[in-house]
């Protein structure tokens, strides 16, 4: 896996208006808004409304006059800009509301999404080589929680397991799909093609 | 919030788990976007999670179990067309056996067990006389005696006694040492040993000096009929 440092020069290429360096931060970014998005907002439409916002707002303030000092603090600055635009597509909507766990749960994106189209069949091989690789437990933990997206203490209850497991199991799970898609497809292979 | 703590709260995992809420969400997002390794293994976790909604929706691939076949030469023992006949002959041969075999042999084990009176067939002086074939019948599953001299003249180490079939093949030989020779031998044969109908009793002597290069030396020959009497 590579791993991106935001320096100076990259903020710089930025400000230049350096095309790939512009491809690669929209990228890096849009992925993780997407992940941050997707359990806080409705459909996919708003989702994509409040990426553009916060891109354009960002470009905006590393191309002003001192608009960024510190460069390793580009990511902190993506992150705080989305929760801003956020919360006026919150207001916009009428739909201020604090985040609670209830309604969190409430307005998760179920429906695919860019991130689920974009996955490759080599991805789908090495999730479904993981999946074969657990027992019976483990699969139906996982299916309960993800696929019929059931209450986890629940489910947790009800194959004997704590929360704990869980958490444990999916680190598990995600590191042999991580360990094994290196292998497979190098590790330079990007994960999702975008 | 710092990698190392996240590394320790299992972060990722309760992230993606969606049980991280309020200031711990608010938190670890800000480390997110500013750590790559986080970032890379949120993303990894995604679309784990994603692609395994699919796989998981999908109905389960189970591959059938491949019966271990044996080499084409053990599985012809095995088949069914070989085996069938197979079973049948064994229980054909046990039921010969059962039934057939081991009575007559019980019988047969009686019959040598049980005290009998022997009259032997005396051929001393057959072959002296040479005017009369003796005659002996003999009891299909038993043995009779043969009583005759070996003409002891001397000079050999060992005699050699063999009987022949009517049609001249050998069926029986023994030897008998000289001291043995010395009186009448008292021979007990087996009918089953022998062929009804004109047998003929060779004694041969061997001498002790080496001339001979091993020759035996005929010294009589007894002819007798044998009957075979059916118990």
């Amino acid at each position: 896996m590579n791993f991106v440092t935001f320096d100076a020069s990259y903020v710089n290429k930025l400000r230049a208006g350096d095309a790939p360096t512009e491809q690669h931060f929209v990228t890096y970014f849009s992925e993780l808004i997407l992940l941050k998005l997707r359990p806080r907002l409705r459909n996919q439409e708003q989702i994509e409304d409040v990426k553009q916002e916060t891109f354009s707002r960002t470009f905006s303030l590393i191309r002003s006059e001192g608009g960024l000092r510190h460069a390793e603090r580009l990511g902190p600055l993506v992150n705080s800009i989305c929760n801003n635009v956020l919360m006026e597509q919150y207001r916009s909507s009428n739909r201020v509301e604090a985040l609670e766990d209830e309604a969190a749960e409430r307005l998760v994106e179920t429906r695919p999404n860019a991130l689920n189209k974009v996955i490759s069949d080599d991805t789908r091989k090495v999730v479904r080589h993981v999946l074969d690789g657990l027992n019976e437990r483990d699969r139906s933990l996982l299916q309960a929680v993800f696929l019929e997206e059931r209450d986890k203490d629940e489910v947790c209850t009800e194959l004997g397991v704590d929360r704990d497991y869980l958490r444990v199991l999916l680190h598990r799970a995600k590191g042999s799909f991580r360990t094994i898609y290196s292998k497979r497809v190098g590790a330079k292979a990007p994960l999702i093609a975008i | 919030m710092n990698h190392q703590e996240a590394l320790q709260e299992m972060a990722v995992e309760r992230y993606l788990l969606r049980e991280l809420s309020g200031a711990s969400l608010d938190s670890f997002e800000e480390h997110l976007f500013e750590c790559p390794e986080c970032t890379a293994d949120v993303k990894a976790g995604a679309i784990f999670i994603d692609a395994a909604r699919t796989e998981l929706n999908a109905p389960r691939r189970i591959t059938a179990p491949i019966p271990k076949r044996a080499p084409a030469w053990i599985s012809w023992f095995t088949s069914p067309w070989t085996l069938g006949p197979a079973f049948a002959a064994c229980l054909l041969a046990l039921c010969f056996q059962t039934f057939v075999q081991q009575p007559r042999m019980r019988q047969e084990i009686a019959q040598m067990q049980a005290p009998s009176v022997l009259k032997p067939l005396v051929l001393a002086n057959a072959g002296a006389r040479g005017d009369s074939i003796p005659e002996i019948v003999a009891p299909e599953h038993g043995s009779f005696v043969i009583s005759l001299d070996v003409p002891s003249t001397g000079g050999f180490s060992s005699y050699l006694c063999s009987l022949h079939a009517p049609d001249g093949s050998l069926l029986w030989q023994t030897t008998v040492t000289p001291e043995q020779a010395r009186d009448a031998l008292l021979i007990n044969v087996p009918t089953g040993k022998t062929k009804e109908g004109l047998n003929t009793f060779l004694v041969q002597g061997l001498p002790i000096s080496d001339t001979s290069n091993g020759r035996l030396v005929d010294l009589a020959s007894y002819r007798f009929h044998l009957k075979v009497q059916g118990n």
